[in-house]
Protein backbone atom coordinates (compact mmCIF):
# COMPACT_ATOMS: atom_id res chain seq x y z
CA UNK A 1 0.00 0.00 0.00
CA UNK A 2 1.03 3.97 -0.47
CA UNK A 3 2.52 5.19 2.68
CA UNK A 4 0.67 8.46 3.63
CA UNK A 5 1.46 9.61 6.97
CA UNK A 6 -1.68 11.34 8.82
CA UNK A 7 -0.14 14.08 11.03
CA UNK A 8 -3.25 14.39 13.82
CA UNK A 9 -3.09 17.78 15.98
CA UNK A 10 -1.91 16.16 19.43
CA UNK A 11 -4.49 18.25 22.36
CA UNK A 12 -2.05 18.19 25.97
CA UNK A 13 -3.67 17.09 28.24
CA UNK A 14 -5.88 19.84 30.30
CA UNK A 15 -6.70 21.48 27.36
CA UNK A 16 -9.46 21.69 24.32
CA UNK A 17 -10.25 22.10 21.06
CA UNK A 18 -12.64 24.57 20.34
CA UNK A 19 -13.98 25.25 17.03
CA UNK A 20 -13.48 28.67 16.11
CA UNK A 21 -13.78 30.80 12.36
CA UNK A 22 -11.98 33.86 11.37
CA UNK A 23 -13.58 35.96 8.60
CA UNK A 24 -12.06 37.57 6.07
CA UNK A 25 -15.28 39.90 5.03
CA UNK A 26 -15.55 42.21 1.80
CA UNK A 27 -14.12 45.58 3.86
CA UNK A 28 -11.46 43.81 4.59
CA UNK A 29 -10.07 44.24 0.96
CA UNK A 30 -9.77 47.25 -0.57
CA UNK A 31 -12.22 48.84 1.69
CA UNK A 32 -15.09 46.55 -0.32
CA UNK A 33 -14.60 48.32 -3.27
CA UNK A 34 -14.36 46.51 -6.82
CA UNK A 35 -10.64 45.37 -7.48
CA UNK A 36 -9.93 46.27 -11.16
CA UNK A 37 -8.46 43.74 -14.07
CA UNK A 38 -4.71 43.34 -13.90
CA UNK A 39 -4.75 44.73 -9.94
CA UNK A 40 -3.23 43.31 -6.98
CA UNK A 41 -3.57 44.02 -3.48
CA UNK A 42 -0.68 42.67 -0.95
CA UNK A 43 -0.14 41.90 2.71
CA UNK A 44 -3.72 42.36 4.07
CA UNK A 45 -3.13 41.24 7.45
CA UNK A 46 -4.94 38.81 8.67
CA UNK A 47 -4.51 38.82 12.72
CA UNK A 48 -5.12 35.75 14.94
CA UNK A 49 -6.45 36.28 18.25
CA UNK A 50 -4.11 36.91 21.17
CA UNK A 51 -5.74 34.61 23.48
CA UNK A 52 -4.82 31.55 22.10
CA UNK A 53 -3.74 29.87 19.39
CA UNK A 54 -5.51 28.62 16.37
CA UNK A 55 -5.22 25.93 13.96
CA UNK A 56 -5.95 26.15 10.42
CA UNK A 57 -8.09 22.98 9.23
CA UNK A 58 -9.54 24.72 5.91
CA UNK A 59 -11.33 27.52 4.03
CA UNK A 60 -14.20 28.45 2.63
CA UNK A 61 -14.91 31.22 -0.04
CA UNK A 62 -18.28 32.96 -1.13
CA UNK A 63 -18.94 35.52 -3.29
CA UNK A 64 -22.60 36.62 -4.84
CA UNK A 65 -20.78 37.71 -7.99
CA UNK A 66 -18.90 35.49 -10.58
CA UNK A 67 -15.45 34.97 -9.75
CA UNK A 68 -14.11 32.76 -11.53
CA UNK A 69 -10.77 35.25 -12.09
CA UNK A 70 -10.22 36.47 -8.75
CA UNK A 71 -7.37 34.72 -7.53
CA UNK A 72 -5.38 34.74 -3.76
CA UNK A 73 -2.95 33.31 -1.95
CA UNK A 74 -2.14 32.79 2.01
CA UNK A 75 0.92 33.80 3.82
CA UNK A 76 1.49 31.93 6.67
CA UNK A 77 2.55 33.28 10.41
CA UNK A 78 6.14 33.36 8.92
CA UNK A 79 5.48 34.86 5.56
CA UNK A 80 5.53 31.22 3.92
CA UNK A 81 3.21 31.00 1.20
CA UNK A 82 0.66 28.59 0.68
CA UNK A 83 0.47 27.80 -3.00
CA UNK A 84 3.06 29.09 -5.36
CA UNK A 85 1.02 31.52 -7.57
CA UNK A 86 -2.11 33.20 -7.52
CA UNK A 87 -5.29 30.79 -7.58
CA UNK A 88 -8.18 31.34 -8.66
CA UNK A 89 -10.37 31.75 -5.88
CA UNK A 90 -13.24 29.50 -7.99
CA UNK A 91 -11.03 27.09 -8.22
CA UNK A 92 -9.05 27.14 -4.57
CA UNK A 93 -11.50 28.04 -1.89
CA UNK A 94 -15.57 27.37 -3.36
CA UNK A 95 -16.77 24.60 -0.65
CA UNK A 96 -17.82 21.18 -2.38
CA UNK A 97 -21.40 20.82 -3.05
CA UNK A 98 -22.13 24.48 -2.43
CA UNK A 99 -25.73 25.60 -3.27
CA UNK A 100 -25.66 28.88 -4.49
CA UNK A 101 -29.43 29.77 -3.56
CA UNK A 102 -28.76 28.79 0.10
CA UNK A 103 -24.98 27.74 0.64
CA UNK A 104 -23.01 24.97 2.37
CA UNK A 105 -20.97 22.35 1.00
CA UNK A 106 -17.66 21.57 2.23
CA UNK A 107 -14.69 23.60 2.98
CA UNK A 108 -11.68 22.69 1.08
CA UNK A 109 -9.35 21.29 3.43
CA UNK A 110 -5.94 22.33 4.63
CA UNK A 111 -3.54 19.25 5.00
CA UNK A 112 -1.89 19.20 7.39
CA UNK A 113 -3.23 21.46 9.93
CA UNK A 114 -1.53 24.94 10.06
CA UNK A 115 -0.61 26.09 13.03
CA UNK A 116 -1.21 29.75 13.92
CA UNK A 117 0.31 31.13 17.10
CA UNK A 118 -1.77 33.72 18.99
CA UNK A 119 -1.26 36.98 18.13
CA UNK A 120 0.12 36.24 14.80
CA UNK A 121 -0.90 37.16 11.17
CA UNK A 122 -1.84 36.05 8.14
CA UNK A 123 -1.02 37.90 5.26
CA UNK A 124 -3.70 37.86 2.02
CA UNK A 125 -2.65 38.52 -1.20
CA UNK A 126 -5.64 39.24 -4.08
CA UNK A 127 -5.48 39.94 -7.68
CA UNK A 128 -7.89 40.38 -10.54
CA UNK A 129 -6.22 37.59 -12.95
CA UNK A 130 -8.30 39.42 -15.93
CA UNK A 131 -5.69 41.64 -18.18
CA UNK A 132 -6.44 45.44 -17.79
CA UNK A 133 -9.72 46.22 -19.48
CA UNK A 134 -11.93 43.22 -18.17
CA UNK A 135 -14.97 43.28 -15.39
CA UNK A 136 -14.03 44.26 -11.68
CA UNK A 137 -14.57 42.15 -8.96
CA UNK A 138 -15.87 42.58 -5.43
CA UNK A 139 -14.03 40.40 -2.81
CA UNK A 140 -16.30 38.24 -0.84
CA UNK A 141 -16.21 36.74 2.17
CA UNK A 142 -13.69 33.68 3.07
CA UNK A 143 -13.93 32.01 6.47
CA UNK A 144 -10.70 30.25 8.04
CA UNK A 145 -11.91 27.24 9.37
CA UNK A 146 -10.14 25.34 12.12
CA UNK A 147 -10.08 25.36 16.12
CA UNK A 148 -8.58 26.95 19.05
CA UNK A 149 -6.90 25.28 21.91
CA UNK A 150 -7.83 25.95 25.33
CA UNK A 151 -8.00 25.29 28.64
CA UNK A 152 -10.77 23.22 29.45
CA UNK A 153 -13.05 25.61 30.67
CA UNK A 154 -12.29 28.28 28.51
CA UNK A 155 -14.20 29.66 25.73
CA UNK A 156 -12.93 30.17 22.63
CA UNK A 157 -14.12 33.69 21.55
CA UNK B 1 2.66 -4.12 -2.91
CA UNK B 2 2.37 -0.43 -4.65
CA UNK B 3 -0.88 1.27 -5.73
CA UNK B 4 -0.24 4.01 -8.76
CA UNK B 5 -3.46 6.02 -9.74
CA UNK B 6 -5.14 4.69 -12.93
CA UNK B 7 -7.67 5.51 -15.26
CA UNK B 8 -9.26 3.35 -18.16
CA UNK B 9 -11.42 5.01 -20.15
CA UNK B 10 -12.72 2.55 -22.50
CA UNK B 11 -14.79 3.96 -25.71
CA UNK B 12 -18.22 3.16 -26.27
CA UNK B 13 -18.78 3.87 -29.69
CA UNK B 14 -22.08 5.16 -31.23
CA UNK B 15 -25.03 4.37 -29.26
CA UNK B 16 -28.02 4.82 -31.02
CA UNK B 17 -30.95 4.74 -28.75
CA UNK B 18 -33.79 1.78 -28.38
CA UNK B 19 -31.53 -0.94 -29.70
CA UNK B 20 -30.60 -4.42 -28.03
CA UNK B 21 -27.50 -2.97 -25.38
CA UNK B 22 -24.30 -2.80 -27.13
CA UNK B 23 -21.47 -5.53 -25.56
CA UNK B 24 -17.70 -3.55 -25.65
CA UNK B 25 -14.92 -5.60 -24.50
CA UNK B 26 -12.08 -3.87 -23.49
CA UNK B 27 -8.06 -5.22 -22.65
CA UNK B 28 -6.37 -4.11 -19.66
CA UNK B 29 -2.69 -3.36 -19.81
CA UNK B 30 -0.51 -6.52 -19.18
CA UNK B 31 1.85 -4.51 -17.08
CA UNK B 32 0.21 -4.59 -13.53
CA UNK B 33 -2.77 -5.90 -12.53
CA UNK B 34 -5.96 -3.36 -11.78
CA UNK B 35 -8.38 -2.78 -8.53
CA UNK B 36 -11.22 -0.88 -9.69
CA UNK B 37 -12.86 1.45 -7.46
CA UNK B 38 -14.76 3.38 -9.20
CA UNK B 39 -16.55 4.48 -12.50
CA UNK B 40 -17.93 7.60 -14.40
CA UNK B 41 -19.55 8.01 -17.72
CA UNK B 42 -19.53 10.58 -20.49
CA UNK B 43 -19.83 11.94 -24.29
CA UNK B 44 -18.22 13.38 -26.52
CA UNK B 45 -20.40 17.12 -27.18
CA UNK B 46 -21.15 18.03 -30.62
CA UNK B 47 -23.81 20.46 -32.59
CA UNK B 48 -25.22 18.29 -34.32
CA UNK B 49 -24.72 15.14 -36.59
CA UNK B 50 -23.52 12.52 -34.41
CA UNK B 51 -25.31 13.89 -31.25
CA UNK B 52 -27.79 16.35 -31.15
CA UNK B 53 -28.39 20.12 -31.72
CA UNK B 54 -28.38 20.11 -27.67
CA UNK B 55 -24.89 20.11 -26.32
CA UNK B 56 -25.99 19.70 -23.01
CA UNK B 57 -23.86 16.27 -21.79
CA UNK B 58 -25.62 15.57 -18.73
CA UNK B 59 -28.90 15.49 -20.46
CA UNK B 60 -27.56 12.77 -22.96
CA UNK B 61 -25.73 11.29 -20.32
CA UNK B 62 -29.09 10.65 -18.13
CA UNK B 63 -30.50 8.08 -21.08
CA UNK B 64 -27.54 5.41 -21.11
CA UNK B 65 -27.67 3.10 -19.09
CA UNK B 66 -24.78 0.21 -17.91
CA UNK B 67 -23.43 -2.66 -16.76
CA UNK B 68 -19.37 -3.95 -16.34
CA UNK B 69 -17.95 -7.92 -15.93
CA UNK B 70 -15.54 -8.82 -13.57
CA UNK B 71 -12.42 -10.77 -15.49
CA UNK B 72 -14.49 -14.04 -14.92
CA UNK B 73 -17.16 -12.72 -16.87
CA UNK B 74 -19.51 -12.30 -13.52
CA UNK B 75 -21.52 -9.03 -14.41
CA UNK B 76 -22.27 -6.68 -11.72
CA UNK B 77 -25.81 -6.59 -12.37
CA UNK B 78 -28.47 -8.92 -13.76
CA UNK B 79 -29.15 -6.44 -16.54
CA UNK B 80 -28.22 -2.83 -17.80
CA UNK B 81 -29.11 0.07 -15.03
CA UNK B 82 -29.44 3.20 -15.47
CA UNK B 83 -26.15 5.53 -15.49
CA UNK B 84 -28.08 8.18 -13.18
CA UNK B 85 -28.57 5.42 -10.50
CA UNK B 86 -25.13 4.03 -9.99
CA UNK B 87 -23.25 6.99 -11.76
CA UNK B 88 -24.87 10.18 -10.33
CA UNK B 89 -24.24 13.20 -12.73
CA UNK B 90 -22.08 11.41 -14.98
CA UNK B 91 -19.87 10.17 -11.82
CA UNK B 92 -17.58 13.40 -13.08
CA UNK B 93 -15.26 14.19 -10.06
CA UNK B 94 -17.30 11.66 -7.77
CA UNK B 95 -17.26 8.65 -9.67
CA UNK B 96 -19.84 5.85 -8.78
CA UNK B 97 -18.23 3.53 -5.85
CA UNK B 98 -17.22 -0.35 -6.81
CA UNK B 99 -17.73 -1.09 -3.12
CA UNK B 100 -15.56 -3.87 -2.54
CA UNK B 101 -13.05 -2.98 -5.17
CA UNK B 102 -13.12 -5.73 -8.13
CA UNK B 103 -9.58 -6.97 -8.85
CA UNK B 104 -8.30 -7.60 -12.72
CA UNK B 105 -4.92 -9.25 -13.08
CA UNK B 106 -3.01 -7.82 -16.26
CA UNK B 107 -3.82 -8.61 -19.73
CA UNK B 108 -7.66 -8.86 -18.46
CA UNK B 109 -10.63 -8.52 -20.33
CA UNK B 110 -13.53 -6.14 -18.80
CA UNK B 111 -17.09 -5.77 -20.52
CA UNK B 112 -19.30 -3.02 -20.59
CA UNK B 113 -22.78 -3.46 -21.81
CA UNK B 114 -24.44 -0.05 -22.69
CA UNK B 115 -27.91 0.83 -23.44
CA UNK B 116 -29.49 4.03 -25.07
CA UNK B 117 -32.61 4.56 -23.87
CA UNK B 118 -33.74 7.42 -25.99
CA UNK B 119 -35.48 9.52 -23.32
CA UNK B 120 -33.66 12.71 -23.99
CA UNK B 121 -32.71 12.40 -27.84
CA UNK B 122 -34.95 10.12 -28.86
CA UNK B 123 -33.19 9.75 -32.64
CA UNK B 124 -29.44 10.35 -32.69
CA UNK B 125 -26.91 8.79 -31.50
CA UNK B 126 -24.07 9.10 -28.87
CA UNK B 127 -20.14 8.86 -28.71
CA UNK B 128 -20.23 7.42 -25.21
CA UNK B 129 -17.01 6.82 -23.06
CA UNK B 130 -16.92 4.90 -19.66
CA UNK B 131 -14.15 5.64 -16.94
CA UNK B 132 -12.87 3.28 -14.83
CA UNK B 133 -10.86 4.48 -12.03
CA UNK B 134 -8.71 2.50 -9.48
CA UNK B 135 -5.24 1.09 -9.12
CA UNK B 136 -2.51 -0.92 -10.92
CA UNK B 137 -0.95 -2.85 -8.39
CA UNK B 138 3.12 -2.98 -8.36
CA UNK B 139 5.47 -4.57 -6.49
CA UNK B 140 7.48 -2.81 -4.26
CA UNK B 141 9.96 -1.19 -5.55
CA UNK B 142 8.44 0.41 -8.57
CA UNK B 143 6.88 3.54 -8.05
CA UNK B 144 7.76 3.58 -4.65
CA UNK B 145 8.74 7.09 -4.30
CA UNK B 146 7.60 8.46 -0.52
CA UNK B 147 7.83 10.79 1.99
CA UNK B 148 11.70 10.85 3.53
CA UNK B 149 11.98 9.45 6.89
CA UNK B 150 12.25 12.71 8.63
CA UNK B 151 10.14 15.86 7.28
CA UNK B 152 8.20 18.31 7.51
CA UNK B 153 4.67 19.00 5.45
CA UNK B 154 3.16 21.86 5.14
CA UNK B 155 -0.14 22.58 2.84
CA UNK B 156 0.85 24.55 0.21
CA UNK B 157 -1.43 24.82 -3.39
CA UNK B 158 0.82 24.11 -7.05
CA UNK B 159 -0.60 25.72 -10.14
CA UNK B 160 -0.81 24.51 -13.84
CA UNK B 161 0.59 26.46 -16.31
CA UNK B 162 2.87 27.74 -12.73
CA UNK B 163 3.90 31.24 -11.84
CA UNK B 164 3.74 33.94 -14.35
CA UNK B 165 2.92 32.03 -17.32
CA UNK B 166 -0.67 31.41 -19.41
CA UNK B 167 -1.64 28.60 -21.04
CA UNK B 168 -4.11 28.71 -24.04
CA UNK B 169 -6.11 26.26 -25.96
CA UNK B 170 -7.81 26.97 -28.71
CA UNK B 171 -10.99 25.29 -29.89
CA UNK B 172 -8.92 22.72 -31.56
CA UNK B 173 -5.89 22.36 -30.11
CA UNK B 174 -3.02 19.75 -28.91
CA UNK B 175 -0.35 20.34 -26.29
CA UNK B 176 2.04 17.59 -25.05
CA UNK B 177 4.19 17.30 -22.45
CA UNK B 178 3.38 20.58 -20.62
CA UNK B 179 5.46 20.27 -17.15
CA UNK B 180 4.81 21.25 -14.23
CA UNK B 181 8.13 20.75 -11.68
CA UNK B 182 7.89 20.78 -8.09
CA UNK B 183 10.89 23.26 -7.08
CA UNK B 184 14.28 22.23 -5.92
CA UNK B 185 14.21 23.01 -2.06
CA UNK B 186 10.54 20.63 -1.41
CA UNK B 187 9.04 17.24 -2.19
CA UNK B 188 5.35 18.20 -3.42
CA UNK B 189 2.40 15.36 -2.70
CA UNK B 190 -0.40 16.02 -5.11
CA UNK B 191 -3.96 14.66 -3.50
CA UNK B 192 -6.10 16.33 -6.12
CA UNK B 193 -6.66 19.45 -8.78
CA UNK B 194 -9.62 21.97 -9.77
CA UNK B 195 -9.08 22.68 -13.39
CA UNK B 196 -10.95 26.04 -14.76
CA UNK B 197 -10.66 29.05 -16.70
CA UNK B 198 -11.15 32.68 -16.54
CA UNK B 199 -11.52 34.58 -19.93
CA UNK B 200 -14.83 34.21 -20.42
CA UNK B 201 -16.96 37.45 -20.59
CA UNK B 202 -18.97 38.52 -17.38
CA UNK B 203 -22.80 36.98 -17.86
CA UNK B 204 -22.32 35.28 -20.86
CA UNK B 205 -23.58 31.76 -20.97
CA UNK B 206 -21.73 29.76 -22.22
CA UNK B 207 -18.72 27.15 -20.75
CA UNK B 208 -15.34 27.81 -22.30
CA UNK B 209 -14.81 24.47 -23.30
CA UNK B 210 -16.79 21.62 -24.26
CA UNK B 211 -14.48 18.86 -25.11
CA UNK B 212 -11.29 19.36 -23.35
CA UNK B 213 -9.26 15.91 -22.23
CA UNK B 214 -6.09 15.41 -20.63
CA UNK B 215 -3.63 13.10 -19.73
CA UNK B 216 -1.28 13.40 -16.91
CA UNK B 217 1.88 11.85 -16.59
CA UNK B 218 5.07 11.07 -13.91
CA UNK B 219 8.48 12.29 -14.09
CA UNK B 220 9.09 9.41 -17.01
CA UNK B 221 6.26 10.55 -18.76
CA UNK B 222 4.50 6.99 -18.17
CA UNK B 223 0.67 7.99 -18.32
CA UNK B 224 -2.05 7.42 -15.52
CA UNK B 225 -4.75 6.97 -18.28
CA UNK B 226 -4.43 4.99 -21.29
CA UNK B 227 -6.14 7.56 -23.40
CA UNK B 228 -6.41 11.32 -23.22
CA UNK B 229 -9.58 11.91 -20.46
CA UNK B 230 -12.00 14.67 -20.42
CA UNK B 231 -11.04 17.16 -17.52
CA UNK B 232 -14.31 17.13 -15.78
CA UNK B 233 -13.53 13.47 -14.89
CA UNK B 234 -10.21 13.78 -14.19
CA UNK B 235 -10.01 16.82 -12.26
CA UNK B 236 -13.91 17.27 -11.34
CA UNK B 237 -16.70 19.39 -12.97
CA UNK B 238 -17.18 23.04 -12.28
CA UNK B 239 -20.69 23.75 -11.08
CA UNK B 240 -20.80 25.30 -7.26
CA UNK B 241 -21.65 28.72 -7.61
CA UNK B 242 -23.75 30.65 -9.78
CA UNK B 243 -26.46 33.51 -9.37
CA UNK B 244 -29.67 33.77 -11.61
CA UNK B 245 -27.55 36.11 -14.13
CA UNK B 246 -24.06 34.21 -14.10
CA UNK B 247 -23.63 30.64 -15.58
CA UNK B 248 -23.84 28.43 -12.82
CA UNK B 249 -21.00 26.15 -14.72
CA UNK B 250 -18.46 28.48 -14.86
CA UNK B 251 -17.40 27.72 -11.30
CA UNK B 252 -15.46 25.04 -10.31
CA UNK B 253 -15.08 22.75 -6.99
CA UNK B 254 -18.23 21.10 -7.10
CA UNK B 255 -16.68 17.51 -7.13
CA UNK B 256 -12.89 18.36 -6.79
CA UNK B 257 -11.29 15.59 -8.52
CA UNK B 258 -9.06 13.51 -6.14
CA UNK B 259 -5.82 11.22 -6.94
CA UNK B 260 -5.77 8.33 -4.99
CA UNK B 261 -3.28 7.49 -4.39
CA UNK B 262 -1.71 11.20 -4.09
CA UNK B 263 0.92 11.34 -6.32
CA UNK B 264 4.28 11.97 -4.97
CA UNK B 265 6.87 13.93 -6.46
CA UNK B 266 10.11 14.54 -5.13
CA UNK B 267 11.97 18.03 -5.73
CA UNK B 268 13.52 18.83 -8.77
CA UNK B 269 11.13 16.24 -10.96
CA UNK B 270 7.90 16.66 -12.95
CA UNK B 271 4.71 16.03 -13.71
CA UNK B 272 3.61 16.29 -17.36
CA UNK B 273 0.40 16.73 -18.61
CA UNK B 274 -1.03 16.44 -22.06
CA UNK B 275 -4.23 18.82 -23.48
CA UNK B 276 -6.66 17.94 -26.10
CA UNK B 277 -9.29 19.87 -27.26
CA UNK B 278 -11.88 19.10 -29.84
CA UNK B 279 -14.27 21.92 -29.58
CA UNK B 280 -14.71 23.06 -33.54
CA UNK B 281 -18.36 24.13 -34.75
CA UNK B 282 -19.69 24.82 -31.15
CA UNK B 283 -19.29 28.32 -31.09
CA UNK B 284 -16.75 28.33 -28.50
CA UNK B 285 -13.50 30.81 -28.15
CA UNK B 286 -9.75 29.96 -27.17
CA UNK B 287 -10.00 29.48 -23.54
CA UNK B 288 -6.91 30.40 -20.49
CA UNK B 289 -6.86 27.75 -18.28
CA UNK B 290 -5.59 27.26 -14.54
CA UNK B 291 -5.30 23.92 -12.55
CA UNK B 292 -4.96 24.42 -9.12
CA UNK B 293 -3.47 21.76 -7.32
CA UNK B 294 -4.42 20.45 -3.42
CA UNK B 295 -1.63 18.92 -1.44
CA UNK B 296 1.60 19.04 0.92
CA UNK B 297 4.75 20.32 0.51
CA UNK B 298 7.26 17.95 2.20
CA UNK B 299 10.55 19.69 3.34
CA UNK B 300 12.66 17.27 4.33
CA UNK B 301 15.05 17.03 7.25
Amino acid sequence: MAYRPQRLVTIPEGWNAEPFIVPVVASDVNQGNAILAGLEYKSIPIPMDRDFDFWLLGFAYSCPQNIDSLGFRLRDSWGNYLSDDYCAAAFYALPAGVNPAIGGGYAPVVEPPLYCPHGSVLQLDVKNLLAVGGPAYVWGNMELRGFKVVPIGACAA
Amino acid sequence: MIERWQIYKVPLGLVYPGRVPVRVPFQLDNDAPFALRGRSIGITESAGGRGSPNTNSQQFVSQLWTRFSDSSEHWNAGEVIPSYIDMPGGGVGAPGQVYPEKSYPGGAILQTDVFNDGSVDPTNPVEAFLYYHGVKLYPNGNYGQTYPLKSQPKPYSMTLPGPGKTLTIQVTDRIFSWALQVPASFDYAFRGGVLGFMNVPEGQNLPGFRNLSVVVKDNQQRSYMNAPCHVYHVFGCPGSQGTATTANFLEGTFNPGLFVPELYVPGNQYLFFDFERADAGLGLGAVNIQIVFAGSKVVRG
